[in-house]
């Protein structure tokens, strides 16, 4: 598959809203802003936990709980009128072809190299240049292989729900810290990324440390953009995205979406 | 036979492992902001300075804020209200997130939420903006739900700004700055965090606001 995407007009890319059942305010805010995207973006691309976990695209084809079933009617909206593409992420890696079908989305290339009217934008959920992180990498390298997946995967899904209930369950009973810190990408696997890539811009997410970090790599001027993580369970809330259009892209931060 | 008995055994246990590195994998983030009201107190300054200062000694360092009870008079009485009853005193900054704001002044040491006077009214509109070093009130979805619970800005936070007297558009309440400890603030949010019962971006090791004093 190639990895090269052509887009032209607006293109807005937004990543880690992290839905799940508990998460009714943060949906309310994505939906508004799939709402928005779709009358104002020409392009729209959710690269990477836009779920806080996916446990195979069956779960959303069989009976979806209503938390999900309403995200992917608002996600059938959007591709209804625009190009939509979605990419996996970290937590919701097992998101597959069935789901793409389902929603009427394509599924985005890792990196994805995006031909804008901005220029040539590398972009990707960023998770893999978090290479300090040994232990994640290790796991990441394990949960990645198609083996490992389609075995998974092969789980009746009551016995995938119950494993996801039960960690649930497990994660709210707790009152113990979890190790949720997300360590921050490694300088030199963005240094090579950006060489290996010969981009300029490179978007990720992940890191939820949203910012503009200008750098040189081999004495060429680059960008790096983080975007934004979505938490609207808490007060003050945030969540945002990236426009990309032929004056460069844009950081949009917001506590609300409309 | 017991080469034979091996790979029989093998999937069984690594479907175990596999679930369990699964179920691992999918922690769940959740939290809701409880919010407790208690009968209200109406509180009137008593011939208050327009720019009252308050002392925070935190276990990482002291924080002096000036707070501006000329443009947000209601929020500044209410903050002095819990300053003066010892509120703050023993509570944590339960929500640090580096680039965005450093919340406290509701929770406890052990994750309790305190119980509050009654919520105030929104005073957004005031003009001021939450950027870098700002105090803020924090608050639920209702636009004016604030209690105790404020934040300080660690970034100019436009979006946290009032744009309109809507549910959406209300922002969130700036009423003071930090004029001295701002490296005390910059220790606060970059401490590491995680998630504790229902609540995320938890320091991991108590970040404690030992004693919250009016400088006269």
């Amino acid at each position: 598959m190639s990895n090269d995407i052509t887009l032209a007009g607006a293109v807005w890319v937004a990543s880690d809203i992290h839905l799940g059942p508990d998460t009714p305010e943060t949906a309310r805010a994505f939906h508004q802003f799939l709402d928005q995207a779709r009358t104002q973006a020409n392009a729209l691309i959710l690269c990477g936990d836009i779920f806080d976990a996916w446990i195979g695209d069956d779960f959303a084809l069989r009976d979806p709980p209503g938390w999900l079933a309403c995200s992917l009617d608002k996600l059938k909206q959007v591709s209804a009128g625009i190009p939509l593409w979605i990419g996996r992420g970290n937590r919701d890696f097992l998101m597959g072809e069935r789901l793409m079908a389902l929603t009427g989305a394509s599924l985005l290339p890792e990196p994805a190299c995006l031909h804008t009217d901005a220029g040539k934008i590398l972009l990707t959920h960023g998770d893999e240049y978090c290479t300090a992180d040994a232990g994640y990498q290790r796991f990441r390298r394990i949960v990645r292989r198609p083996c490992v997946q389609r075995l998974f995967l092969a789980l009746s899904l009551k016995l995938r729900r119950g494993i996801a209930d039960w960690a649930r369950r497990r994660s709210m009973a707790s009152n113990r810290y979890k190790a949720a810190h997300i360590m921050d990408v490694d300088p030199a696997a963005i240094e090579q990324a950006f060489a290996r890539h010969g981009a300029r811009t490179l978007v990720h997410g992940h890191t939820h440390r949203p910012a503009v970090h200008s750098l040189t790599v081999n004495g060429t001027a680059c960008t790096r953009i983080v975007l934004p993580d979505w938490d609207y369970e808490h007060q003050p809330a945030r969540g945002g995205w990236l426009v990309i259009g032929a004056d460069g892209p844009r950081l949009v931060q917001a506590s609300k979406s409309s | 036979m017991a080469f034979i008995s091996i790979p029989l055994h093998t999937p069984g246990r690594w479907l175990r492992i596999l679930s369990l590195v699964f179920a691992s994998s999918l922690a769940l983030c959740l939290g809701g902001l409880a919010q407790a009201a208690a009968p209200s107190t109406p509180t009137e300054g008593s011939s208050m300075s327009t720019t009252p200062r308050v002392k925070l000694l935190t276990n990482k360092g002291e924080i002096l804020i000036e707070l501006d009870a000329a443009k947000a008079p209601k929020t500044t009485a209410n903050f002095l209200t819990y300053v003066k009853e010892g509120f703050y005193d023993g509570t944590i900054f339960h929500r640090v997130i580096n680039n965005f704001m450093v919340q406290g002044g509701g929770f406890d040491a052990g994750m309790k939420q305190k119980q509050t006077h009654a919520p105030i009214e929104n005073e957004a509109d005031n003009g001021l903006k939450n950027n870098r070093y700002t105090l803020a009130m924090a608050r639920t979805a209702d636009p004016h739900s604030a209690t105790a619970q404020f934040f300080i800005n660690v970034a100019d936070n436009d979006f946290l700004n009032f744009t309109a007297p809507t549910p959406n558009g209300w922002g969130y309440a700036v009423f003071g700055k930090v004029v001295e400890g701002t490296d005390v603030v910059d220790a606060i949010k970059v401490a590491k965090t995680g998630n504790k019962g229902f609540h995320q971006d938890v320091p991991t090791e108590d970040i404690v606001i030992e004693k919250a004093t009016v400088v006269e």
